[in-house]
């Protein structure tokens, strides 16, 4: 599919080389141009070729427009740098046509039946339009029937001619051309680029942008939550299950499933870590200053101390509520106390005397 | 020896002294003392809960070939395949959500110890202690639920973002909060975006979960309850402006975000780092045009420091996100060096995010290759660790193995990437199961590729199956480097590994298999060989058993079945049968050829004609003429000195004796030769003439006859 648009594109060209006429997109150029040259042409004979090529001849010596004022003047083609000769392109062209022609008579022959026919038939459908029975490419090319409708001045054929002459003759500057050898050079670069040659960069050698001024650390406001959560979802990223044991128990640890190291077995009771152990056993000093000093209520409430005082799961506070829980017990049945004679020793009256 | 006995005297009666030196509780020993006797003991040194722990999992190396630690609790269930991994794993994980549910779903059955005495019931919830939350029932809040600003505190350090939302209801919304946990609470759905984040401790969930690739679009809620908040709190503190605007900008709704900072500065409000951090992540989202986009960025860079505030590493990795996510081409990677630049002169090193964020710039598809991975390798491997600082640093090591097989296709340079890996605990930033298994698809293929032959299959060795399970593509890669080394021992193996892999399936695989089998088969060693006829049997047992199951099930989608070319293969490679397994895998791949009428790849036809008389010299006379009557029925002209040949063995004449024989007396051979002998001479006569022996030998095909007319 390609080559044979290349094929076409080559032909293309080929046709244009040898048509007399001008592309149609070229007139609005030619046009501005002919009516300052105008006068010059008018002296000249009329339709004498070897005139034509005289002026022609002179037109490529001395340019009416400079080089620099045309291009000022009108768009043109970008110039661009040529990489092949000429030559190559020529020599191609003929060889697609070689290999053309041959091919279709080949096929031809192969069919048998009238050979010239089918093998016109055959290229006609290669180059698109033509119908005829010539043979050879160049001849199919010349037999081509033209438009000329648009250049009724003779004059302007000659003048257009001139120009397109000169334009010729700087060899192939047309875009069809350069775009095809563009792309030539571009396939070629591509294939160069999947060789195993990876372009080397060192990421360090960028010139600095030079924004910042060193300064003291400063990095504003912290969030402290935030911080908080991107740690957690940094950490849920990394994260792997455990693949031992040990890592194991660590994702344990630290999930507080099992007992940290170093192992102590007051481990999670923080809220009676501050509190000195005699508090919790030496519990007769909240008997002082409503218990009777002695009796059986003092022997009773004693005996409750050092229950207390054995107990491992109260804390310090519980115990002391549950001392003075028998406090105000007693205290609510002095009354049947006191007629007992249980409950005769005040404190008061004691510390007093 | 002595020595040895005379140190822990010394250390008893130091012991001795420092004890009395001691408080009677004991908390604290000296840090330093020297003892009269010149021994200086060393300094206590503090140890974290999970220290020693560490140290010990340090000594148990890592072996490769051994299955996963959550895997061997029951050999008899190690699994081999993607799919059984990923169920058992899952399972288990599973079963732990299970109780976890019944724990929550029975709140009160476990919050108190059996000696509690119904009093000391503090809370309707628990009551335990020491209280171990861990084990604890997970608290439930509901519309009747009584709470307290505890309760939020707790909900939003555990990043319990839905209870936090209905506890901030129950406290009745703005007006009912201190502004320090109304600014807390902002934080978190700020961070969120108001939806529920993933669990923490359902560690094997989140190793399996399909990787979502975060969305590049404005998601952010507006009008939320972020929003509301925000607007109720007065006075607006920074940290309040700073919350709002970074989870603004995370969420790239960066016009909001950016009308914002600047009401700040208008006020003077001090915002931070992290907030230009994240508005430098979506500048994409603001302006349009390389050239703009670029403009933005240098301008965000320059306010910056105009605000007195020093960039991290977080800013270098924000601005080479924004570049990577713009595109590619020249301008954004000069930019993307001078800024790596400028934060060198600063002294901040490109973390492991901002280097794939620059792989992602430089090391496009279609674009030239670019090696910039060398340099980034030579500059981790001189750090001393790799510690994780952004949740995209996991995304480091799957893209770097990418670019080492598809972008620079460099073996040495993926084993330099594999090695720091390896190193240290640097594993873990490998990401999630999906990250791994892509990370090795890459490393895999590029060895398989471009290693030499030996270095392969040690590295296959090590990784399958218990660090990685191929894909079907990258096994197809492995017998492509199998086959072209001839390793055919291995290639015979890999039947095995596409039936444990969960492969045996796939016929494009099995085909590629056999294929491979018949290429190498020929060089082998007989005993290589016999191995191969073996698989080759077992191939075509599957494919019988996989489709008996299909009737009998009626399955939706229908196994694939092997081509006639995989069945060519199958009979080339089985021509020089040495067991019994070839001469069944012949015959069943001929049964197979005959039943669905298919013609056999050309390269076959000289097999099969090997084969046949083969076949009638180890007394597999069925099979024989099985082959000369399919080679008839082909119309292949093999099968005339195929026949005569396999009939001279069967005959025990010579060949010329049998030629005439078959030739001459057409009407008696009907009756005196045995039943695979008469088959061989009707074929010789199909293929001869186009038409049986007998009228009644029906099954003679009639597409030999256009064949076979060019005989004649």
């Amino acid at each position: 599919m390609l080559s044979r648009l290349r094929i076409k594109r080559d032909i293309k060209y080929f046709v244009r080389c040898l048509s007399d006429k001008p592309p149609s997109d070229h007139d609005g150029k030619i046009s501005e141009i002919k009516t300052k040259d105008s006068k010059e042409q008018n002296k000249s004979t009329e339709s004498s070729t070897e005139k034509i090529q005289a002026l022609l001849k002179l037109m490529m010596s001395e340019p009416k427009i400079s080089e620099s004022e045309y291009r000022e003047k009108f768009a043109t083609a970008p110039e661009r740098q040529k990489k092949h000769k000429p030559d190559v392109l020529e020599v191609k062209m003929e060889k697609i046509e070689e290999s053309i022609t041959k091919a279709a008579s080949d096929v031809a022959q192969a069919i048998g039946g009238d050979v010239k026919q089918t093998e016109a038939e055959l290229l006609s459908k290669v180059l698109g339009k033509i119908n005829q029975t010539s043979t050879s490419l160049s001849d199919l090319i010349v037999g081509m029937k033209v438009d000329r409708s648009k250049d009724s001045d003779e004059t302007v054929t000659k003048e257009t001619r001139g120009q397109q002459v000169k334009r010729l003759m700087k060899p192939r500057e047309g875009t069809e051309d350069t775009r095809y050898s563009q792309r030539k050079e571009k396939t070629t670069f591509e294939k160069k680029r999947s060789m195993p040659q990876p372009i080397s960069m060192d990421i360090f050698s960028g010139e600095p942008l030079g924004i910042f001024k060193t300064k003291q650390e400063n990095y504003g406001t912290k969030l402290e939550v935030w911080d908080h959560l991107s740690q957690r979802e940094l950490l849920l990223a990394t994260s792997q299950p455990p693949a031992n044991y040990f890592q194991k128990m660590i994702q344990w640890t630290e999930q507080g499933k099992v007992w940290k190291f170093p192992i102590d077995n007051e481990q999670g009771i923080e809220e009676e870590q501050n509190v000195h152990f005699s508090e919790h056993i030496f519990l007769d000093a909240h008997l002082e200053g409503w218990c009777p000093t002695k009796g059986p209520i003092r022997h009773f409430m004693e005996l409750v101390c050092v229950g207390l005082s054995k107990n491992a799961f109260y804390t310090v506070k519980e115990k002391q509520d549950h001392i003075m829980w028998y406090k105000e017990y007693f205290e609510s049945k002095q009354d049947i106390l006191k007629d007992i004679g249980v409950w005769e020793t005040q404190p008061t009256s004691e510390a007093s005397t | 020896m002595y020595s040895n006995i005379i140190i822990p005297r010394q250390w008893s009666r130091l012991a001795c002294v420092c004890r009395s030196v001691a408080s009677i509780e004991g908390q604290k020993l000296p840090q330093t003392s020297i003892s009269s006797d010149g021994i200086s003991p060393p300094p206590r040194i503090p140890r974290g809960s999970t220290d020693i722990l560490q140290a010990l999992a340090a000594t148990v190396g890592n072996d490769p070939t051994a299955a996963h630690y959550k895997y061997h609790d029951d050999p008899f269930l190690i699994p081999l395949s993607n799919f059984r991994k990923r169920a058992y794993a899952l399972s288990a994980e599973a079963g732990r959500k299970a109780a976890a549910w019944i724990r929550d779903e029975h709140a009160n059955l476990f919050t108190t110890r059996e000696w509690d005495p119904p009093m000391k019931m503090k809370t309707p919830y628990f009551n335990a202690d020491p209280q171990i939350p861990a084990y604890a029932p997970k608290p439930f809040y509901n519309d009747e639920s009584i709470v307290t600003e505890i309760d939020l505190k707790y909900t939003i350090d555990n990043a319990l973002l839905e209870d936090a939302i209905k506890v901030f209801e129950l406290l009745g919304g703005e007006s009912g909060l201190s502004s320090e946990l109304k600014l807390s609470f902002l934080q978190l759905l700020c961070f969120y975006n108001e939806k529920e984040p993933v669990a923490m401790e359902w560690v094997e969930e989140r190793w399996f979960a399909a990787a979502t690739r975060e969305r590049h679009a404005t998601t952010w809620k507006l009008g939320g309850l972020a929003d509301k908040i925000f607007t109720s709190m007065e006075p607006k503190t920074p940290e309040a402006y700073c919350a709002i605007i970074q989870g603004m900008a995370k969420y790239f709704q960066a016009e909001r975000a950016y009308a914002l900072t600047q009401e700040a500065k208008e006020k003077g409000i001090p915002l931070s780092t992290s907030v230009y951090n994240s508005l430098l992540g979506c500048i994409g989202f603001l302006k349009e045009g390389v050239s703009l986009r670029i403009e933005a960025l240098k301008g965000l860079l320059v306010e910056m420091d105009e605000q007195g505030l020093s960039p991290n590493t977080e800013t270098l990795t924000a601005c080479l996100k924004s570049l990577s996510a713009w595109g590619g081409g020249k301008t954004l990677q000069g930019v993307a060096l001078q800024t790596v630049a400028e934060f060198r002169q600063l002294g901040i090193e490109p973390s492991l995010s901002a280097y794939y964020y620059l792989l992602c710039l430089f090391c496009k598809d279609q674009g030239p290759k670019i090696d910039i991975l060398t340099n980034i390798i030579a500059d981790l491997e001189k750090r001393e660790s790799l510690e994780p600082t952004e949740a995209m640093d996991t995304n480091f090591f799957i893209t770097a193995m990418g670019v080492c097989s598809n972008h620079l296709q460099d073996i040495n340079l993926a084993e330099r990437l594999h090695a720091l890996l390896m190193k240290n605990d640097n594993y873990k930033l490998v990401g999630d199961a999906y990250k791994e298994s892509i990370y090795y698809r890459h490393f895999v293929t590029v060895a398989c590729r471009f290693a030499p032959f030996e270095r392969t299959t040690q590295l296959l060795d090590m990784l399958i199956p218990n660090i990685y399970v191929p894909e079907p593509s990258v096994m197809e890669e492995i017998l492509k480097a199998l086959e072209l080394q001839g390793a055919g021992a291995r290639l015979a193996a890999a039947w095995r590994e596409l039936l444990v892999f969960g492969h045996a399936g796939r016929a494009r695989l099995v085909e590629r298999l056999l294929r491979a089998l018949s290429c190498c088969g020929r060089e082998q060693d007989d005993e290589v060989k016999e191995q191969m006829q073996t698989v080759a049997a077992d191939i075509l047992k599957y494919g019988e058993l996989a489709e008996e199951r299909e009737e009998r099930e009626d399955r939706r989608s229908p196994t694939q079945k092997l081509s006639a070319r995989a069945l060519s293969d199958v009979l080339e490679l089985c021509a020089d049968a040495r067991c019994d397994a070839g001469w069944a895998a012949a015959a069943a791949a001929l049964r197979r050829l005959r039943a669905d009428a298919a013609e056999p790849a050309p390269a076959a036809r000289a097999a099969l004609a090997a084969l046949a008389p083969r076949a009638a010299r180890h007394a597999h006379h069925a099979l024989a003429a099985a082959t000369v009557s399919y080679l008839a029925e082909c119309g292949f002209e093999e099968a005339i000195p195929a026949s005569i040949e396999t009939l001279s063995v069967i005959l025990n004449r010579t060949t010329e004796e049998v030629g005439k024989l078959l030739e001459e007396n057409k009407p008696s051979l009907t009756t005196s030769l045995q039943p695979a002998a008469l088959e061989i001479a009707q074929a010789y006569h199909t293929a001869k003439t186009g038409t049986p022996l007998r009228d009644s030998g029906s099954s003679t095909s009639s597409d030999s006859d256009s064949e076979s007319s060019d005989d004649d």
